[in-house]
């Protein structure tokens, strides 16, 4: 039973992550790349990790998913409660859960979409692991609803595609449509939109956010960029080698960076309005100063 | 004090894709002056690589010409052309041979373009690497076990080894992180003071174009929109499309939000049946 939650919003912890480590075996020992990090989702709420290629940002979003497998021998320590429940380790759970309560998207859409199946038989499928029943016809209207909800305004003939016949905005769509066809408790979203140009990428998130909105659903969001972020996400943890640095919401994060690797960061950012790059620093030592939480944002405090 | 160094004179270029004919740049008029910054901006398909492709001689325009230093570009480049143009692309690490060590990439261009006395070539190595901030070791490593940056460095290296009078750079920083990048472009602005070098920048990000250009030239679908002073595209930009670009960028200050929602506020959004950004 979870204990007190000094959190000022009251909203159920979707997901909980805490003190997760993960270490792979090397030629000298273990090498650990995740040094127990803690992190959490509510319901509705839009939670970004942002960090840089090697922060672990994507690796601790495959964790989550259970997305482990081909790992091999590598050591997972530390808590992941989805809905409540202890997940890490559970993979016979978390399989069944993945498409249905926890979903995903990827940067590269087309790679993460079946390329042998056509979008409706994706759907269909998708759609059955919510409801082992569901009747094609039942099936197919709700893909087309779900279609004309990501303003895909020709959904008998998106249905009908196979992905490499559609654009990658389109693509990108389709599969935001999917991952959120059985109204999941949770949306991992590992840099969506990245790939695309600016103009369709920031469309794509316009549309991405106003479905989770209606919807209530949970999300985690990977990405390296903190505009992005900033215009996404309601509260971010910055990561840097496996360590998270700072935790803030996004308002506090914008208008008062106080890790020196998240101050690096926004200074190494170029500006619309024409500022100059200032000199960066290397990688310091200070980069490694603990974790700064601002107010307000602590874990909740219930014992994994 | 302008003078243009490289002269686009209306150049189309067609390919032939399965059958059909498509094409990547229509009619194109372009200037670049000595010693400027000019970046070509666009998104995918905008024809910005293809244009770079054209400068560098990869490709011959299907009409039109280039003039470089007043002179036209001829089909088969003589080496001191090849030597003139040099050319920086997104990905180093294929960019460089993964079997030649750092130093021997570096000396290969020495080598090929007769550049200093064979003795004291070595000895150049490890100035140029110098000046892109390597230590002179990194001339006996591998490409292959360096970071991303550091790999962008040797190229710009070798690039610099030729001596060169203008850089094509195609996206030069697009695949490295944040911190990387700022240093990287600082690099870039830094030796192209020292060098007197003159850059075609080509881009998809419009903040660091912002950064680091003196000149913009936007490029929609082969056709080129609008070109101008670096302020004036972003100031007061006169195609929709560039307004579009500027619009869909995810801005990190309040400022900038600022600037960037002037210019939303002026998109036309009609042709989208009413997409917007927000």
């Amino acid at each position: 039973m979870p204990g007190a939650d000094p959190i000022q919003d009251g909203a159920p912890v979707v997901l909980r992550v805490a003190g997760l480590r993960l270490a792979f075996p090397g030629a000298r020992g273990p090498v650990e790349v995740l040094h127990g990090i803690s992190f959490h989702v509510r319901k509705g709420e839009k939670v970004a990790l942002v960090g840089e290629s090697g922060s672990g940002k994507s690796t601790a979003a495959r964790v989550v998913l259970g997305l482990t497998g081909e790992w091999g021998a590598a050591k997972v320590s530390g808590t992941v409660r989805l809905d409540g429940k202890d997940v890490l380790g559970d993979d016979a759970y978390i399989a069944g859960a993945r498409g249905d309560r926890v979903t995903m998207i990827f940067q590269d859409t087309v790679s993460a979409l079946n390329p042998t199946f056509t979008i409706r038989a994706q759907f269909r499928e998708v759609l059955r692991r919510a409801n082992r029943r569901i009747a094609h016809a039942e099936a197919d209207a709700r893909a087309r609803a779900a279609l004309a909800d990501v303003r895909l305004h020709d959904p008998d003939r998106v249905l009908d595609s196979f992905v490499f016949q559609l654009s990658g905005g389109m693509s990108q769509r389709v599969m935001i449509a999917l991952a959120l066809a059985n109204s999941p408790d949770l949306l991992v979203a590992d840099e969506p939109g990245s790939s695309l140009d600016v103009t369709v990428q920031a469309r794509t998130l316009a549309l991405m956010d106003a479905l989770i909105r209606k919807r209530g659903t949970g999300v985690l969001f990977i990405s390296h960029n903190l505009g992005v972020v900033r215009e996404f996400a309601d509260r971010i943890y910055v990561i840097y080698r496996g360590r998270i640095v700072e935790h803030a919401t996004t308002a506090q994060l914008f208008a008062d960076p106080r890790h020196p690797y998240t101050r690096a960061l926004f200074s190494a950012i170029p500006r619309l309005n024409g500022t100059q790059l200032p000199e960066i620093p290397e990688a310091s030592v200070a980069f490694a100063d603990p974790l700064i939480e601002h107010q307000g944002c602590v874990e909740p405090s219930w014992a994994p | 004090m302008s003078e243009p160094l490289l002269e686009v004179e209306t150049v189309t270029k067609r390919f032939a894709v399965a059958g059909r004919e498509v094409v990547a740049l229509s009619k194109i008029d372009l200037v670049v002056n000595r010693g400027e910054c000019h970046a070509v901006v666009g998104e995918s398909g905008s024809g910005k690589s293809t244009l770079g492709a054209l400068i560098l001689g990869l490709i011959r325009p299907s009409a039109g010409l280039i003039r470089f230093e007043g002179a036209v570009l001829p089909a088969r480049r003589p080496l001191a052309l090849k030597r003139a143009i040099q050319l920086i692309q997104q990905n180093p690490l294929t960019a460089l041979n993964g079997r030649r060590t750092v130093g021997q990439s570096i000396r290969l261009a020495l080598d090929v373009h007769g550049i200093g006395e064979r003795r004291t070539r070595d000895e150049l190595v490890a100035k140029l690497l110098g000046e892109v901030g390597l230590p002179a070791d990194y001339a006996r490593r591998s490409p292959r076990g360096l970071s991303g940056g550091e790999r962008q460095r040797v190229a710009i290296a070798r690039a610099l080894a030729c001596q060169p009078q203008l850089l094509v750079l195609d996206e030069p920083t697009s695949s490295l992180d944040v911190l990387v990048q700022a240093r990287v472009l600082r690099l870039l602005a830094e030796m192209r003071r020292q060098h007197g070098l003159t850059y075609i920048f080509i881009s998809h990000d419009l903040a660091v174009v912002r950064s680091i250009a003196d000149r913009v030239s936007v490029f929609e679908a082969g056709r080129l929109v609008e070109s101008g002073a670096v302020e004036e595209i972003f100031d007061s930009p006169r195609s929709d499309y560039t307004r579009r670009l500027i619009g869909a960028i995810p801005v990190v200050s309040a400022e900038e939000a600022q600037f960037r929602d002037r210019i939303r506020a002026s998109i036309d959004w009609h042709a989208d049946d009413g997409e917007t950004y927000a």
